[in-house]
């Protein structure tokens, strides 16, 4: 069994904005030097307020209880889906013996990418679902 | 008859790519303990940057593993300023460590939480880090108030390859 290395890392960030409501997507937040399609993801984990209660925006992560809310969506530079509507709880690693989600290589569009609630309950406005991507930027 | 192994074409391009390795392989081929004080007046945000350490910086070593000691782990650490307890993991939740190059790009930034051994089935961090300079590295806390920088410390086990 492999575990993934971390070559490089970030943190990004899905809010919540105005009301919760099931369904809606919530868009990655722009990080101006990732936003350029220049981003080859080959891991990822997710963090609720359990492993990171704040980012360092500022910003609150939802709450851990909630961690079966929501599911996440990664969206390639071609606009493909390739992960659809993946419960955030099977990419929390502590929650999963400890392993990382490996992907294959692929170029990720993160403007494009989202989560989408399932439950609302317990998810307030302005919350974040945090997750740290594992990549290599394009070319390097 | 020599005994082999099935890998999936993927898995042989990753661990290629240097993207994976098995969770029970080598960190590193040494490891030391870091501590890191707080600094007089802390806030939420500041870099709390680490203690100049050349055998760490991209010139003389490849960071290839690390690990967040917390309080359950060890109580405490022999830290400049006296031993220290060892921060807990409920107060990890509210930190993180930026691995910084000698421009003061960020490299890596991981929640320290992450960073703790035991809450992750005993599975290490492997990292592949070799731009680094150590005294660009820093952690940062998003809440102070869960904290007691007088009387904790943060611990960090980290292991890695020598370049010389």
């Amino acid at each position: 069994m492999n575990n993934l290395i971390i070559k490089r890392s970030q943190i990004v960030r899905a809010q919540i904005t105005g009301t919760p409501a099931v369904g809606n997507k919530y868009y990655f937040t722009d990080v101006p030097n990732l936003s350029r399609n220049n981003v080859v993801l080959y891991g990822f984990e997710v963090f609720t307020a359990t492993q990171l209660a704040k980012t360092p925006q500022n910003e609150t992560v939802i709450p851990g209880a909630t961690n079966d809310q929501v599911v996440l969506t990664w969206r390639d530079n071609n606009k493909i889906e390739f992960v659809y509507q993946m419960p955030i709880y099977t990419a929390i690693r502590s929650l999963n013996g400890g392993f990382i989600v490996l992907l294959k290589p692929r170029v990720i569009n993160l403007t494009d990418s989202y989560v989408q609630l399932t439950d609302a309950t317990g998810i307030t406005t302005n919350e974040v679902v945090a997750v740290n991507i594992y990549y290599d930027i394009v070319g390097e | 008859m020599a005994a082999f192994k099935v890998i999936s074409p993927l898995v042989e391009y990753l661990e290629k790519q240097g993207c994976i390795k098995a969770f029970a392989g080598m960190e590193g081929e040494k490891s030391k303990l870091v501590t890191l004080n707080f600094p007089a007046g802390p806030q939420n945000g500041d870099p709390f940057y680490f203690a100049s350490d050349s055998s760490l910086d991209y010139s003389n070593a490849c960071i290839t593993a690390i690990e967040l000691v917390d309080v359950v782990t060890l109580i405490d650490s022999n830290t400049n300023q006296g031993y220290k307890d060892n921060i807990t993991a409920t107060a990890a939740a509210s930190g993180y460590l930026v691995f910084s190059d000698n421009k003061r790009q960020e490299i890596a930034v991981i929640p320290l939480y992450n960073l703790i051994r035991r809450i992750n089935s005993g599975k290490t961090t492997f990292l592949k880090i070799d731009t680094q300079i150590w005294q660009n590295c820093y952690v940062a806390v998003t809440d102070i108030a869960a904290f007691s920088p007088t009387t904790t410390a943060f611990t960090f086990r980290v292991s890695y390859v020598p370049k010389y």
